[in-house]
């Protein structure tokens, strides 16, 4: 392996390492609302604020813990946990040898089925629960990393070789 | 890696486009019920706007979508917080609302609970909460912002055009 490309590599696992943790943090944080809305329901407050503009986190249409709605509902949740799991998958299933987007297609296949839900829900076709909420939001979320690594470590590669060229 | 080529120019009047129309629909209440549509569409918006607007053949990469993307998500950023100050109102009642359903469902609720989305309890308009919001929706905005244009140059960036080879000399004569 060249430097460069040995270079190129750690930048990579860089930016894995470091959007994991946000993702980690992320679910941690929808989590932590329902947990301080039993004790600190100021504090509470604000994190829940923090996702309103994400989400409309309407407690029916939301998983329960410690009593208390998550802070995002059952949809975002699915949509969320899925760009971890597929975050953790994707050491196994891309690694970190080039940048490359995943097919189009693909995208479009996982997100029908949240996209047939929701447009279903608003013209009164049907009205599913949380579980297939989740499960669609699941599936839609599970290819979104490979997007946001592919372009978020295209662009700091392509960053990093003008720095080189101009020093 | 190479730098890109034909890298798409002017993108920040489309990265604020896409961006104003996301914090506005992002910062309104009921519309704001999409979840988290708002912001990477208003990315993909940007990425569209870019590529109809681009020179002949300049090819949209990944990269140039995330870029794009994320000026988009911190512009949505600054018109969401702009466009939220006049409905804080609305969306206090709102999460009263939320913990009054709450109470009525049996959730074991705090002492004081009452009092936290008070409209009449709400302090004035803050300026250090107001930039401590505005940079954490910044981040964040950029982040989804940066997914949405990734996605949205895949759908809609220009391929980089295949340069003809050039012709080879002519054959030899017998």
């Amino acid at each position: 392996m060249t430097p460069d490309a040995a270079a190129e590599r750690r930048t990579l696992i860089r930016l894995y390492a470091a959007t994991l943790a946000a993702g980690l943090l992320w679910m941690a944080a929808i989590m932590l609302a329902p947990w301080l809305a039993g004790r600190a329901p100021r504090m509470a407050a604000y994190l829940y604020a923090c996702f309103t503009p994400l989400c409309h986190q309407l407690p029916e249409r939301s998983f329960s813990l410690f009593g208390h709605p998550l802070a995002v509902c059952a949809r975002c949740t699915g949509l969320y946990a899925g760009a971890l799991a597929g975050l953790i998958g994707y050491p196994r299933f891309r690694g970190f040898a080039a940048v490359r987007l995943p097919d189009i297609r693909l995208l479009l296949l996982l997100a029908t089925p949240i996209a047939a839900d929701a447009a279903a829900r608003w013209i009164g076709l049907w009205s599913s629960g949380n579980t297939v909420r989740f499960l669609t939001g699941f599936a839609a979320g599970s290819l979104l990393p490979y997007y946001f690594l592919t372009g978020v470590g295209e662009w700091l590669l392509s960053r990093r070789h003008i720095e080189i060229v101009t020093h | 890696m190479p730098p890109t080529k034909g890298r798409p120019d002017s993108v920040l009047t489309p990265a604020l486009i896409g961006g104003a129309a996301a914090g506005v629909l992002s910062g309104l209440p009921v519309i704001q019920c999409l979840c988290c549509l708002w912001i990477p569409a208003g990315a993909a918006l940007a990425v569209f706007l870019a590529a109809r607007s681009a020179r002949g053949g300049t090819a949209f990469r990944p990269a140039d979508g995330a870029r794009i993307g994320a000026y988009s998500g911190i512009a949505a950023a600054v018109v969401h917080s702009l466009v939220n100050l006049p409905f804080q109102s609305v969306h206090l009642a709102f999460y009263r609302r939320v913990l009054e359903r709450l109470a009525e469902y049996g959730q074991a609720m705090p002492d004081g609970w009452q009092d936290v989305f008070n409209p009449a309890n709400a302090a004035g308009f803050s300026a250090t909460g107001f930039v401590l919001g505005l940079l954490i929706f910044a981040v964040i905005f950029a982040a989804f912002g940066a997914l949405g244009g990734v996605i949205g140059a895949s759908l809609f960036g220009r391929k980089a055009s295949v340069p003809t080879p050039p012709a080879g000399p002519p054959p030899l004569q017998p």
